[in-house]
């Protein structure tokens, strides 16, 4: 064969080797780093419905874990500046209702505390338990 | 280790230049018509067959002393588990892999022997070698200091690429040219003198070209990694880039003698007899080659230093250049002044020398002669005095913690002499330095660091080396600064003025109770900051003003952050509740904030008003804010169109 | 002629002022650290993050803290963030009151190894 149509062949071969490298497994990568990071969100949704259940609340609640410092106290609000609730609010300062059993011991502005939210979303979690941090 | 590793990246990177420059010079000469020319054909060949095998070696051993940097074991050179994980797992490995593979494809290549005999066909083979041999050496920049910028990786890599291709096409065909020039001018030869002399009179055009693209990116290269004169002469990475310079010279030089003497004086294309000007030509172009060999061994040694703009440079000289030495005495401003405009003119003069046919000599000597009296009279004014820690970054950050701890080591061991207030006084050996003003604020935060440590014995100031460490030197320093932008800082008032951002705000942790403590940094580019100094009684008015309106200062982008004098477990609780208070109250670390920023407001309640980009606006000291006080001011700052760049992290 | 030569000299005469730089190293060098560097801390860090100044190699780059004694005592998680490659951070136990010291090696792109530490206090 003369050189230069070898020199075509094989240029041709590696530009479909490489295109075919990229198609079938860059792509891939890509999508799969992208079905990763969904797939851990959901994993984490469910740990927390798992949780809030074996508590014994209804289907499709979830439970979180914050920690934070009080800073406003009302017959059915707490405002706490807290930090990251992973899954649900970032570090900000939120006010969250009560039930009215959850208040019993007397919190005081200024007080570091524990506490767990149960609820479907940001719009309903409240709070069901409160501990010293 | 570091010395084998230079030894094979420059093997290996010489051969990659010199694969790239044979085939450029093959196909810039064209296909060979007399059987010298052919002769010479099938030695870069040969040759290159030869530098594809030293390539593929000095990579295989690259790799390995790698691995056995990456893993921190020397054995790990020669384990195969080791290796593999290094090629496969790491980007460098993967960047290894590609460049490696196209050099085996080229030796594969180069190894079966074709029929080349036609045109086509031998375009056709040395311009796919020319395309392997370039893809292999451009893809060097992929693991290259430049892919490890971010941001802006695309745009350093691009340079970057073009860099090295320049060298390849210009100093890699260097070699196989002199070896044209060579042949071609022993009596063998003469059949190809016509085609030596048309590759050199092609190859002179296309260096030209390729050189400017090279001194282009290359500046660009330097002014990313370098960034400064103090870079240049106070690092190993600097002062290498120096030597290649000074490397670079004499090539430019034989390069240009070869351009303007020696080309024209060749014997035409038609011509085919010899003469003793193709053996000088021969000479200078190999000289050329040799120094590039040179030059690439200080490239390969400048890949493996840290770059000059992460390092602490060490300045060489006792003087340095400076224009703030012209701000003092009227005189030394006029000598510079007229210094300069000599050196002008005699730039002017020397360009001129060029352009004109007639009286060149002379007018050349006149120009040199000016610009070296007009730098004579000019330079000195500008001298001051250098230390080898003049251009060093403090060791700390400007923030608040290093302030306070500084304002207690000065008032210690400095206030004796330089006064409470940093203002100077009289003291046995005479009259102290103003702290605060120029000439000492003038000087770099290196100098300061060095007049510390070794004192001024003909001033009466002692030493502090043996007495302070390092970082409380630092710390004093930061100190210093912050007196000097104090006192300057008398000028801001409660209102803002528009584009005139320079008082650069101390960052200090914000540690609200037991939570994660944030920064003041964490707001810039983001949010302003209402920094509110307080005590207690007399500030609780105006925190519930405050934190009535916290919800509106929030939504027109303003954060207020309030410091107690004194700060207890009780601090929140004593806010009271009615209203609630909900903006951030540092109950950490006060009394360092405190103090740093008391500097700028003194008084038992002030507020401060630092904008986005991290400097101090406004400040109210006595008089606290009337009502929306605040707000008008906050709302010229968000009316600024342009805002300054962010400030450095550390003193200069 | 000799206008084209003397601006060719010209040219090489501005081109031979000129820097050439080539590929320039870049070795990562840390930028600032969470707890920042030489700090005394009231409450123990969750978590330590290293900020550098280059783009790190995941497989080799690592960080540890560990206590006046030499004990090993963060989780043995360092990684570098999945979304931040400058970023290198590991998770910190309860830990108590002390001085300890974070050693960090790092792999940046370009191939280069760095190391280094430094301390901070827990009260």
């Amino acid at each position: 064969m003369p050189v230069w149509q070898v020199v075509m062949v094989l240029n041709l071969a590696l530009a479909v080797g490489l295109g075919l490298g990229y198609a079938g497994w860059g792509r891939r990568a890509d999508a799969l780093g992208r079905e990763f990071d969904v797939a851990q969100a959901r994993v984490e949704r469910l740990e927390r419905e798992r949780q809030a259940c074996a508590a014994g609340v209804r289907a499709g609640e979830q439970q979180w874990e914050g920690r934070g410092l009080v800073r406003a106290v009302y017959p059915q609000l707490l405002v706490v500046t807290h930090e990251e609730i992973r899954g649900l609010l970032p570090a900000r300062t939120t006010g969250f209702r009560a039930a009215a059993t959850t208040l019993r011991d007397p919190i005081r502005v200024g007080d570091a505390i524990r506490f767990s939210l149960r609820g479907t979303g940001a719009d309903d979690a409240a709070l069901v338990a409160i501990g010293p941090w | 280790m570091r010395a084998l590793l230079l030894a094979v990246l420059w093997v290996h990177l010489a051969s990659s230049v010199l694969l790239t420059g044979a085939f450029f010079m093959l196909l810039l000469a064209g296909p060979p018509p007399a059987p010298a020319a052919r002769r010479w054909d099938g030695a870069i060949v040969a040759w290159s067959r030869l530098l594809v095998l030293a390539a593929l070696g000095s990579g295989i051993v690259w790799l390995m002393v790698r691995t056995a940097v990456f893993e921190n074991r020397p054995h790990a050179a020669v384990e195969v588990r080791a290796i593999w994980h290094a090629v496969l797992d790491t980007w460098p490995g993967l960047v290894w892999l590609a460049r490696h593979g196209l050099l085996f494809v080229l030796g594969v290549f180069l190894t079966i022997r074709a029929d080349v005999a036609e045109r086509r066909n031998w375009i056709a083979a040395r311009g796919e070698a020319l395309l392997l041999a370039a893809l292999a050496l451009a893809l060097v920049s992929g693991s290259s200091h430049a892919a490890a910028i971010s941001p802006g990786v695309v745009s350093a890599v691009a340079i970057d690429v073009t860099h090295l291709l320049g060298t390849g096409f210009w100093l890699g065909a260097l070699i196989p040219l002199a070896l044209l020039l060579h042949l071609a001018s022993r009596d063998d030869g003469a059949d190809s003198l016509p085609y030596a002399v048309r590759a050199v009179r092609r190859f002179s055009r296309a260096a030209l070209i390729t050189m400017l693209i090279l001194v282009g990116s290359g500046v660009m290269n330097a002014i990313v990694q370098v960034e400064t004169i103090a870079g240049l002469a106070g690092t190993t990475h600097g002062r290498l880039l120096l030597a290649k310079l000074a490397v670079l010279v004499p090539i430019l030089v034989l390069a240009a003698v070869n351009r303007t003497y020696i080309l024209p004086a060749l014997p035409g294309s038609s011509d085919s007899v010899r003469s003793p000007v193709m053996a000088r030509l021969t000479t200078f172009v190999g000289l050329e080659a040799g120094l590039a060999l040179v030059l690439l061994a200080l490239a390969a040694a400048m890949t493996l230093t840290t770059p000059a703009r992460h390092g602490d440079p060490v300045w060489p000289l006792p003087f340095r250049f400076s224009l703030d030495a012209l701000l003092n005495l009227s005189v030394t401003r006029w000598r510079a002044l007229v210094g300069g405009q000599l050196a002008l003119v005699g730039l002017a003069a020397l360009i001129a020398s060029q352009l004109v046919r007639r009286r060149r000599a002379p007018l050349l000597a006149g120009s040199l002669a000016l610009m070296a009296i007009g730098g004579g009279v000019g330079l000195p004014p500008l001298v001051v005095d250098a230390y080898p820690t003049t251009y060093r970054r403090p060791l700390v950050t400007y923030d608040a913690g290093s302030i306070a701890a500084g304002m207690t080591t000065y008032q210690e061991h400095c206030a004796p002499c330089h006064g409470a207030t940093g203002a100077g006084n009289a003291t046995p050996s005479g009259p102290s330095v103003d702290l605060r003003g120029p000439p000492a604020s003038r000087r770099l935060a290196g100098e300061l660091f060095w007049l510390v440590t070794h004192g001024i014995p003909t001033r009466g100031m002692p030493e502090f080396g043996s007495r302070l460490g390092e970082m409380q030197r630092w710390n004093v320093i930061n100190f210093i600064r912050a007196l000097g932008a104090a006192d300057s800082a008398r000028g801001i008032g409660p209102q803002v003025e528009p584009d005139r951002a320079w008082l650069v705000a101390p960052d200090f942790a914000i540690a609200v109770g037991p939570l994660a403590p944030g920064a003041l940094r964490d707001y810039r580019g983001q949010r302003m900051v209402l920094l509110v100094l307080y005590t207690l009684p007399g500030s609780r008015a105006r925190l519930a003003k405050l934190a009535r309106s916290y919800n509106v200062l929030s939504i027109i982008g303003v954060e207020v952050i309030a410091v107690p004098a004194q700060a207890s477990r009780e601090t929140i609780n004593e806010l009271g509740s009615s209203p609630p208070v909900l903006f951030p109250v540092v109950t950490d670390g006060n009394a360092d904030i405190v103090a740093t920023y008391r500097m700028f407001a003194p008084g038992p309640h002030a507020e401060l008003l630092i904008d986005r980009q991290g400097y101090i606006r406004a400040i109210w000291r006595e008089d606290m804010p009337q009502a929306g006080g605040v707000q008008s001011q906050v709302e010229k700052l968000n009316e600024e169109k342009s805002w300054p760049p962010f400030p450095d992290d550390h003193v200069h | 002629m000799t206008g084209r030569a003397s601006a060719r000299r010209v040219g090489l005469a501005l081109a031979a002022s000129v820097l050439t730089a080539s590929v320039a190293a870049g070795h990562a060098v840390l930028q600032r650290a969470e707890p920042r560097v030489e700090s005394t801390l009231k409450r123990a860090p969750d978590e330590v993050k290293l900020y550098f100044t280059e783009r790190l190699e995941p497989a080799y780059s690592s960080v540890r803290v560990v206590n006046d004694r030499g004990v090993q005592v963060d989780r043995r998680d360092s990684h570098v963030d999945r979304s931040n490659p400058v970023l290198l951070r590991a998770t910190l136990p309860p830990i108590p009151a002390g001085t300890y010291k974070v050693l960090w090696r790092v792999l940046s792109i370009d191939a280069d190894v760095t190391e280094g530490g430094f301390i901070f206090r827990v009260e």
